[in-house]
């Protein structure tokens, strides 16, 4: 029986305190569906928008776009080379080799177009994610006989999230937080101006494989949670609005951390809500990213206004 | 083959050719505005727009026809493009992050919609979601006649106005000065983007369309150079690829339901057939294919290697007779390439290679070693005299340019360098007077 059956918004969140409180001193039951939600939705934002930070300043969002198309040829590698039957059954070492075979992949694919083919950066992007996710739906289709996974890989299911789901996310969160700390200096001078970063010896080339790859790993690990797209917008969506407010990297990361925890538990106890109260159930993950995108786009309009009234009232000289 | 002709086939199959024309046309114009990526944002922008359509469907069950989906997905892809134009100047975000955010946030809200959809109308529901991969196999006579007219307008629209797109596309500054309102086109195309990603949703499916506007258009640049020959060949590869695709499709799903139910989707068959196309062409393409591309470079770095033992047989025999041998100490490269160049050389002609191991060069060898060597002594005098190039650095770019300098070019370098009948480094010019 779920505990949260019935409960309002507030409720929600209220319970959801207490009993994450417990479970993480040790006193608490097994974790159940919505607390689940949560921390899949949290860890899994995080994981995308420390990524997605970077991609954003560095203007490569649309690559992180083909990536998340492109994941599921990765998917596709590990159900031939693993033998598993359906998504559920991936484990970590499936996942690594998914996201090498699908960053990589993509990434050669990409640049061999532009490089050696001469086609435009644009079209070469479009193509490849084009054709290499109808490719992967295919096979996906045929392999695992599952005619659903197409749909399944845009809407998610997050109703269906298990532990197995979480403790991948997990490691992940971990392992790009890791690579953020321990590369954060390096990482941000790439950002920012690769010619410079080139000339004192840090391996650009490198760097942007390994994004790629624990890009295309953060897209597989939430695949089944939030779905290919709504990773996606994971990715940009925090980044863009702290981008909006702030010109510190480091205020960008935490602040993007701070938003995927607040739209997750808003998001679970809000689809809770509407349940509980109006009966009408709503894509949780849909509620996740319609929410942060309207706080984005709502401060874009606010924040020119914003700026204008403070001008006007004195509060910003007037260059700002 | 029968499956063209058939009448149960004969609509998926038609109706998904005209429906890929559409895209492919408009696809061409937006690749060379070198903006394809709005493509695939405004036509994941369609999403929630074809839920809500279904809503109202839902809202007036039967009383409206379908169409409202359409005209909903429509209006969304518009605001879609309108959004992202908000974003891009209001927020001052660069191109690439404004497309992913709008793409991602219209899913988004697609996937709330329909969450609620489902629940409200759980048959318009599963109609809204076949159109994520498109639905080519449902297509009738009475879509054919719609997708056709609709078609047909994008077509006209394109051919009647072809000299205004054709000029703002590639010169901005020359279209704006002879008065061709540059945001008018622009709009122009975003609202032929927009039709024609409404209609070819319905058979590509939301997730793909994208790769349905820039795959034939890929083919189409590959293999031509002018605006109208492109929109034609995009439109026939587009056409091929849809028809050849919901075929495959039809085919397989039809014959597989004897055992497991697995229905291919026909979306992403097209999309693959397109890309087979462009992979192809962007391979074999003549003039602008890799394998071409190569064997030009292969042939011409073969073509220097040739004259350059030619010119040193003449440097070393003249008139005379050399040792092979000798000749092949000059050079630097494989042995065996040599060899292959010397038989080669011989065949055609140009020098002659006794069994004693000597060699010498033909009537026609000797003109063509003067030639070059002509060119070489050319381009240093010039190089010298004219660009002030110090007279020690002129060589090696002259050994670049003896094998390039066509006719034309040496009556121009002959009016510069004039009746020099020396080069620099005071060797005499061959055919110039001076003596050997």
């Amino acid at each position: 029986m779920n505990p949260y059956f019935g409960t309002d918004f507030f409720g929600c969140i209220g319970l959801m305190f207490k009993r994450l409180c417990l479970f993480f001193i040790g006193l608490g039951g097994p974790l159940c569906s919505d607390e689940l939600q949560v921390l899949v939705l949290f860890l899994a934002g995080i994981t995308a928008s420390l990524l997605g930070t970077f991609l954003v300043l560095k203007k490569t969002t649309m690559l992180a776009n083909s990536l998340s198309h492109t994941v599921l040829l990765g998917i596709v590698t590990v159900v031939l080379f693993f033998g598993v039957q359906s998504i559920d059954e991936i484990q970590l070492g499936g996942l690594l080799l998914a996201a090498v075979v699908a960053g990589v992949l993509t990434s050669v694919a990409t640049e061999f177009l532009i490089r050696v083919m001469r086609i435009q950066r644009d079209a070469s992007i479009g193509l490849v994610f084009s054709a290499f996710f109808a490719l992967g739906i295919l096979l996906v289709t045929l392999f695992l006989r599952n005619s659903h996974i197409g749909v399944e890989a845009i809407m998610g299911n997050i109703d269906a999230v298990t532990t197995g789901d979480l403790s991948l996310v997990f490691y992940c969160a971990v392992g790009v937080s890791l690579f953020i700390g321990v590369f954060y200096r390096p990482l941000k001078v790439l950002t920012f101006d690769e010619l410079f970063a080139k000339g004192i010896g840090i391996p650009t080339g490198v760097f942007r494989y390994l994004i790629m790859i624990l890009t295309s790993a953060a897209a597989i690990a939430s695949f089944r949670a939030v779905g290919v797209f709504l990773f996606l917008s994971l990715v940009v969506t925090p980044p863009l609005t702290m981008r909006l407010f702030t010109h510190s990297l480091k205020k960008i990361l935490f602040g993007s951390i701070l938003s995927s925890l607040v739209f997750a538990v808003v998001s679970v106890a809000l689809s809770r809500h509407m349940l509980s109260v109006y009966m009408i159930p709503l894509s949780t993950s849909g509620l996740f990213v319609t929410l942060s995108g309207a706080v984005y786009l709502g401060g874009i309009l606010f924040r020119n206004s914003g700026l204008k009234w403070m001008v006007k009232r004195g509060i910003l000289p007037a260059h700002e | 083959m029968s499956m063209f002709f058939d009448s149960a086939t004969r609509g998926p199959i038609f109706g998904s050719f005209l429906m890929c024309i559409c895209a492919a046309v408009s696809g061409v114009l937006v690749f060379l505005r070198k903006r394809t990526l709005v493509g695939e944002t405004l036509s994941h922008a369609t999403y929630p727009g074809i839920v809500l359509g279904g809503f109202v469907c839902a809202f007036f069950d039967g009383l409206v026809s379908p169409v409202v989906l359409l005209l909903c997905a429509f209006l969304f892809s518009l605001g879609g493009y309108y959004l992202l134009r908000l974003i891009e100047e209001k927020g001052k975000v660069d191109p690439d992050n404004a497309l992913c955010f709008t793409l991602a946030f219209s899913l988004g809200l697609g996937v709330l919609l329909a969450s609620q959809l489902q629940a409200e109308s759980p048959l318009w529901a599963r109609r809204v979601q076949s159109y994520l991969y498109g639905q080519a196999v449902t297509l009738t006579d009475t879509h054919i006649y719609l997708y056709g007219i609709l078609t047909a307008a994008v077509v006209l629209f394109v051919v009647i106005r072809f000299r205004e797109i054709e000029v703002a596309i590639f010169d901005r500054v020359f279209a704006s000065s002879v008065g061709v309102k540059l945001k008018g086109v622009e709009a122009a195309l975003m609202f032929l983007l927009s039709i024609s990603i409404v209609v070819g949703i319905r058979c590509v499916g939301v997730i793909l369309m994208s790769g349905m506007l820039i795959a034939p258009s890929i083919v189409a640049r590959q293999v031509s150079r002018s605006l109208g020959k492109m929109i034609f060949f995009a439109a026939l590869v587009g056409g091929v690829s849809a028809a050849l695709g919901t075929g495959i499709a039809f085919y397989y799903s039809t014959s597989l339901e004897s055992g497991a139910k697995i229905s291919l989707p026909p979306g992403p068959v097209i999309i693959l057939v397109a890309s087979l196309w462009s992979v192809l062409a962007v391979f074999f393409a003549p003039s602008r294919g890799l394998v071409f591309r190569l064997y030009r470079s292969v042939t011409f770095h073969l073509r220097c290697q040739s004259e350059n033992l030619i010119k040193s047989i003449w440097k070393k025999a003249g008139n005379g007779v050399t040792r092979l041998k000798d000749v092949l100490a000059c050079h630097s490269q494989q042995k065996w390439l040599l060899r292959l160049l010397i038989w080669k050389l011989s065949r055609d002609g140009w020098i002659i290679v006794d069994g004693l191991g000597g060699v010498s060069l033909t009537r026609d060898g000797f003109a063509k070693a003067e030639h070059i060597v002509r060119m070489h002594r050319l381009w240093e005098v010039y190089l010298v005299n004219h660009l002030g190039v110090s007279a020690k650095k002129v060589h090696r770019s002259a050994e670049e340019i003896e094998h390039i300098l066509s006719p034309e070019l040496e009556k121009e370098l002959l009016s510069f360098v004039g009746n020099s009948t020396h080069d620099p480094h005071e060797s005499p010019i061959p055919g110039q007077g001076g003596v050997l």
